[in-house]
């Protein structure tokens, strides 16, 4: 490379430090330095392109005016348009949008998508706020945003708090800014839009679909079955959900599910349908299942079994708890389930773990899936989609299992290698202007 | 402690018994954030006879 072969400034800028940001570049420099990545690379790399800060007036139901302020953090481009979510949260700032949006960079290239990363939101409690003032926050949010985002160069999704009908009204009021023969070719300028409105079918799934399609990826290179495998599931959210269907489907057990009210176990097996089914007249509880005994919170992740998918939130499988899971396989459907510590202490027990980053990209690809219908003015049915996703998650994950194997490292650092190789190629090829 | 934290406006943060790190949760799948008090807004109530329109000349 010829064209950044300049002397390296001493100083580099200084990235923020603070929790989340922590952990996302420890594993960047971790990734970083076994690929020997180019130092001008890694220099680009540890610092977002843009941060985006606006405050903008909305009209409240009583007649006042309150001023909003809103992030988009624009982290890196190099393989195609900014790709990130919005969250409506009181604890939004630039620091933890920064942290993300460098996340999603790595995500949306190890998933091999055509998308850099981003990711923003508004600080706010949406819980305070009627729906037509959510609705007239988010279209001023828009307008306030104005060309930093758009199809072909930053493309928002939902997020916390955010959803169907948030990218709804993105997408029409981004629209509605458009010179009106323009309009219709923009609609891909968010993702996870409702399927009446340029949505993907099977969006909902997505992302289950894609944890259980590691697992099988991951039994097939292995030469097992998962017919009568045992598994337990964090979370019975939508993840924690579909990928439980999919699994049993397939001939796998549900041996053991916990959510936000209580955890359950049953060594025969759980039928999913029966327990989404009960957790819908239940408030959206799985508490006190008929078919299934309670269990001790503590005791969920030791409970015996082949597979385990925490599929809820970070920082579950910690030092304390890597020790007494009996699983071999772990699953990481949530982001960051597993801390350093807890991690360390799995692998050298010799359990595989299927990283997040990995794992639980098939949110991510169908996102890149209503992008590409909407942009090629098509409409995909289910099973096409479902086809696509196979291929697409598929080509991923033997790359990444190859390389761990190549290379004799676990599948999150090989993962992150991957990620990081495809975008210093992108800018070795490339050059950087002028 | 982890500046960005969602348990605080989730519903379920007094019961929870998924992590007792409440200060370090960045994402869950169980989040639901409490609904709008006002959320039916939306919906307009038709009460009696709608009012006549009078165009005023100005």
């Amino acid at each position: 490379m010829t064209a950044i072969t300049a002397e390296l400034k001493k100083k580099t800028k200084k990235v923020p430090v603070r929790g989340m940001m922590d952990n996302v570049m420890e594993q960047f420099n971790s990734a970083a330095n076994q690929i020997d990545l180019h130092p001008n690379i890694r220099k680009i790399l540890s610092i977002a392109n843009n941060e985006i800060i606006v405050n903008f007036p909305v009209k409240m139901d009583n007649g006042e005016v309150e001023i909003f302020t809103g992030y988009r953090v624009q982290h890196n481009n190099a393989l195609g348009p900014y790709k990130g979510g919005l969250r409506y949260h009181p604890t939004v700032d630039i620091d933890a949008a920064r942290a993300l949006a460098m996340w999603m960079t790595w995500k949306t290239s190890l998933a091999g998508l055509p998308y850099g990363g981003g990711k923003g939101g508004i600080k706010i409690d949406p819980s305070k706020y009627s729906k037509s003032e959510l609705e007239r926050i988010t279209r001023r949010f828009t307008f306030a945003l104005a060309d930093n985002i758009g199809p072909e160069h930053d493309i928002p999704a939902p997020d916390v708090n955010t959803n169907s009908q948030t990218m709804a009204w993105i997408a029409d009021t981004y629209m509605s800014t458009r010179p009106p023969a323009e309009r219709a070719a923009n609609q891909h300028v968010v993702t996870g839009k409702p399927d009446g409105s340029g949505g993907l079918e099977g969006r909902d799934r997505a992302t289950g679909y894609g944890v259980y399609l590691s697992i099988k990826f991951w039994a097939e290179k292995n030469n097992e079955s998962l017919k009568g495998k045992k598994f337990i599931v964090q979370g019975f959210g939508n993840v924690g959900y579909w990928s439980s269907h999919f699994l049993e489907k397939d001939g796998a057990i549900l041996v053991g599910v916990q959510d936000a009210f209580g955890s359950l176990y049953n060594q025969k097996g759980i039928t999913v349908e029966d327990l989404f089914k009960y957790s819908k007249i239940n408030n959206g509880s799985i508490v006190d299942y008929p078919k299934a005994k309670s269990v001790n919170k503590n005791k969920f992740f030791a409970l015996d079994c082949d597979i385990c998918i925490p599929a809820a939130l970070g920082n579950q499988i910690t030092k304390e708890i890597a020790p007494s899971i009996k699983a071999k396989l772990i699953a990481e459907g949530a982001n960051g389930p597993t801390n350093v510590e807890g991690e360390k202490i799995l692998l050298d027990r010799g359990i595989t773990i299927i990283p997040d980053i990995l794992c639980n990209s098939g949110g991510v690809v169908g996102s890149y899936f209503e992008w590409l219908q909407n942009r090629n003015g098509e409409l995909w049915q289910l099973d096409e989609v479902m086809m696509k996703l196979q291929k697409k998650l598929k080509e991923s994950f033997d790359k990444v299992y190859a390389y761990s194997e190549r290379e004799a490292i676990d599948m999150r650092t090989a993962a992150y290698c991957i990620a990081i190789q495809r975008i210093e190629k992108a800018y070795l090829q490339r050059g950087i202007f002028p | 402690m982890n500046h960005f934290n969602i348990c605080p406006s989730c519903m379920h943060r007094n019961n929870c018994v998924l992590t007792a790190q409440k200060d370090k949760v960045w994402s869950c799948s169980e989040f639901d954030e409490e609904m709008p008090n006002n959320c039916d807004l939306e919906t307009v109530k038709k009460t009696g006879e709608p009012k006549k329109q009078v165009l005023q000349l100005v």
